[in-house]
């Protein structure tokens, strides 16, 4: 349970890259890893919190998505799962926020998971569930430049699977 | 100057230093040969570890050329090579945990979308979608595959049409499911066709030992006496079990299903099927039974009786939804209902039985017998349908005053009456029932109305008349809206006129609506508008602070008689403004115009007269919506004067431009134009 006291602290947190931002405590606790790191270090505030995994201008971007859903409430609990993932719709400002390139979705959603930042994976995974939606393998490689790496034998029995399939 | 794209951008560097050539094929004989692999892995190695901020993009890039090598056979490489170089792609190499977190959100988005849940999921005897959608996924690189076929719970709707494919797709699901995941199993039969194979039997081969770690089963059966075994062998996490045989005698449900182990079975849904007299049903919570007929032993084929059928149901003491539908033989006959007070069987107690829904049955006696036999504290909501029977002369006829609502569910009730025709002669007795239910008063005075009304309903086969387009009459308690929809000449029955519509609409909205709704929609045909009680229904929901009026099929009408409603109330409100409430007119299809041949607008004038007073009663109605509608500019200008928010969205024949009408509308409220057009003439 956040204090009135917590909300007016600033976080520091520090890149890969070893730059610096400074944050709100609402917005730094959107991540779960940063939340559980704050609470371990306690009411240090001159202590950075270290974020080997992510460099700055991937951060930049979580903080942005952060600020935006500063307010929103926590996440469900695990078992609401099944409902949320029933839908590939993704908000109107999710979605403008996530129109970035391959690379920079790919390490948002890297960021969101080791911040744990739930909702941002959801975003994230989502757009990229839709992104393949629809989509026959071929399709699929050519637009991650994924090579076909299947030996003689995995490609025999994907044959296999695909005739089977269109025999119905 | 030109632009390249980044692939060329990086052709262009690596021919500059001249790095192309250490893995480009020499001749056709260096194609995929270990040299060609080498001097590729050098080159990658080489920029991953001297230059990593710029890796990423060469890389991404370069892959991109190899691609393209690949396609034209330029450049082969091994297996393993090519692992590696998907490994470098962030998109492969997500965390096992993410990357299925993408496949589920696909998976269950086309189980949602293909409706698993519902019937349409097995009633075509195509694959769905979420299988399709797996081999898809698996079908893209290993790293892909390797985490979808190891990921049971992705596999875990098993389909199954008439195929001997389909078999060995589902053994393959089966297989990657494993034992401990809950299954769920769709049988999927094309109605029109006979699958070419017994879809039970591969059932029955494919889970040789028992559907034990099956939680959902849903099989439409069209095969003619199909392999059953499935169903007499124990089924332990089973909940739920849907079976539907196409048609009639496809079937015999066994006498204690799954041998009498599948303690988890809760919702248990049958359709045309024939069951045994002494079916065993344990502990079920929703059961649907539809077409069911009973084999007897002696093996002539005939209907069990209602009631012999409730008495079966005794050990489902826990039973919340009961849905019969088409069970015989019925009762014909009222004497029949004294076996019901001499049987000691009965009255059966439902104490958590919530909703009830008996239809298509031939007449209302049999419901009312089923209803007089159960007691059910805990009912809130009731749904009975059947044909018109002669000796239906009360309420008390269809339901017995033994049935009670609870009256201290949050949640209130749905009643939905439906009586329809079986026989064509039989619709003036239908006609009676209908007049008989101005008298029904429900005893549940506390609780809120909920769901859906409809009254009244009337059935029809016809292509031409889809359900929707009958004539009905929804309220719905959440949105506090009442809205009435009547069918049009050619839908409507033909004892059904003008008079009984408007009775039909009146008697609705004084005996079930509250009378303190908030908005009413009249969405009806042009013809009723000329006898609807406008009037009436204005008195009757004097607080609505919304009306909107509407011609459900687009056509353009002078609403002069509506109109003459509002100033006979503006006339009779004395020193008051009338109709105080009402905050908001919509008003669609309606020709406010002068007419052609007297030049007069009779509507219009009447409309004035009626805001006017508002106005001088500091009053001003806030907001008035046109749509689909004539009027000229002169009448918006002096509508918008009359009203605080004025919004015009749409023209019929004959009228201004809209351009003008915005023009108009944009300088007498000082907003720009579309604005208005986009309903924002105000605030």
């Amino acid at each position: 349970m956040s204090t009135t006291e917590d909300k007016t602290r600033k976080v520091k947190l520090v890149t890969s890259d070893n730059e610096e931002f400074e944050v709100d405590w609402e917005v730094a606790t959107r991540s779960v890893l940063i939340k559980h790191m704050l609470e371990d270090i306690g009411e240090s505030e001159e202590q950075a919190i270290p974020l080997p995994n992510v460099t700055a201008n991937v951060l930049k971007k979580v903080l942005e998505w952060c600020e935006h859903h500063r307010k929103d409430p926590e996440p469900a609990p695990e078992s609401s799962d099944d409902n949320r993932k029933r839908t590939l719709e993704i908000g109107d400002w999710d979605a403008k926020f996530i129109q970035v390139d391959q690379e920079m979705l790919f390490e948002i959603i890297l960021a969101a998971n080791y911040l744990d930042i739930k909702a941002l994976l959801d975003v994230g995974c989502k757009t990229v569930a839709n992104m393949i939606k629809g989509k026959q393998p071929e399709e699929i490689r050519k637009m991650f430049n994924i090579v076909n790496d299947f030996t003689p034998e995995e490609e025999a029995q994907i044959k296999k699977e695909n005739e089977w399939a269109e025999d119905r | 100057m030109i632009r390249y794209d980044q692939t060329t951008r990086v052709a262009f560097f690596l021919l500059h230093h001249n790095l192309f050539a250490h893995f480009k094929p020499r001749d056709n004989n260096d194609c995929g040969s270990v040299a060609v692999n080498t001097r590729m892995h050098i080159f990658i190695e080489h920029f991953s570890s001297r230059r990593p901020q710029q890796y990423s993009f060469l890389h991404h890039h370069t892959l991109k050329l190899f691609c393209m090598g690949r396609e034209h056979s330029a450049l082969r490489m091994s297996v393993t090579d090519l692992r590696r170089l998907n490994q470098r792609l962030l998109v492969v190499a997500l965390p096992a945990e993410t990357l299925l977190q993408i496949f589920e959100y696909l998976v269950k988005y086309y189980l949602e979308t293909s409706g698993f849940a519902t019937s349409d999921h097995y009633s075509r005897s195509k694959l769905p979608k979420d299988v399709h959608v797996l081999l898809v996924l698996s079908q893209v690189c290993s790293a892909w595959r390797a985490v979808a076929v190891n990921a049971p719970k992705l596999w875990a709707t098993v389909c199954f049409t008439g195929s001997r494919a389909s078999q060995s797709l589902a053994q393959i699901f089966v297989r990657r499911v494993g034992s401990r995941t809950p299954m769920n199993i769709a049988m999927r039969t094309d109605s029109k066709l006979q699958p070419e194979y017994d879809p039970m039997s591969m059932l029955a081969d494919v889970f040789p030992d028992g559907i034990r770690n099956v939680k959902t089963m849903m099989l439409r059966v069209g095969y003619p006496d199909p392999n059953i075994a499935i169903l007499d062998k124990p089924a332990d996490q089973l909940e739920s079990l849907t079976i539907v045989g196409i048609k009639k005698g496809f079937f015999t449900f066994p006498e204690i299903p799954f041998a009498g182990s599948s303690p988890n079975l809760r919702q248990l849904s049958l359709d045309n099927l024939y069951i045994q007299p002494a079916i065993v049903l344990k502990n079920i919570t929703r059961l649907s039974l539809s077409g069911i007929f009973v084999q007897p032993l002696e093996g002539t084929r005939s209907s069990i009786r209602v009631l012999f059928l409730l008495k079966r149901l005794k050990d489902c003491l826990g039973l919340e939804k009961l849905v019969l539908s088409a069970i015989g033989p019925q009762i014909l006959k009222k004497t029949d209902l004294k076996h019901i007070k001499n049987d000691g069987d009965f009255p059966i107690y439902f104490p958590f039985l919530r909703e009830i829904c008996l239809m298509e049955f031939l007449s209302p006696i049999t419901p009312f017998a089923i209803l007089k036999a159960i007691r059910t504290p805990s009912l809130s909501s009731l749904y009975i349908s059947h044909g018109g029977a002669t000796f239906v002369d009360d309420i008390k006829d269809i339901i017995p005053d033994e049935i009670r609502f609870n009256d201290e569910a949050p949640s209130a009730h749905a009643a939905c009456i439906s009586v329809a025709a079986v026989e064509s002669d039989r619709t003036d007795l239908n006609l009676r029932t209908i007049a008989n239910w101005d008298d029904v008063h429900f005893e549940c005075p506390d609780v809120d109305w909920f769901g859906a009304l409809r009254w009244p309903y009337f059935y029809c086969d016809c292509d031409a008349c889809p359900p929707s387009n009958l004539p009905h009459t929804d309220f719905e308690m959440g949105t506090h809206h009442f809205c009435y929809s009547a069918a049009s000449a050619r839908q409507r029955p033909e004892y059904m006129d003008d008079e009984m519509l408007v009775n039909s609409a009146l008697s609705i909205m004084m005996h079930f609506i509250p009378q303190n709704i908030s908005m009413v929609t009249i969405d009806d045909a042009l013809q009723t508008f000329q006898t609807f009680p406008f009037e009436e229904m204005l008195v009757h929901f004097d607080k609505i602070r919304c009306l909107e009026i509407r011609d459900y099929c687009d056509h353009i009408y002078r609403p002069d008689r509506f109109m003459s409603v509002f100033e006979e109330f503006a006339r009779r409100s004395g020193d008051s403004a009338p109709l105080p409430h009402l905050e908001a007119l919509m008003l669609g299809n309606m020709e406010l115009g002068p007419d052609s041949d007297s030049q007069r607008a009779p509507a219009f004038i009447s409309l004035c007269h009626f805001l006017e007073k508002r106005q001088r009663h500091k009053r001003p109605l806030l907001y008035l919506r046109l749509f689909h509608s004539q009027v000229t500019p002169k009448m918006l200008k002096k509508l918008q004067k009359l009203v605080l928010n004025v919004s015009y969205d749409g023209l019929g024949n004959g009228g201004a431009t809209a351009a003008e009408l915005e023009t108009v509308l944009a300088e007498a409220t000082g907003l720009p134009e579309g604005a208005i057009k986009d309903g924002g003439g105000g605030e």
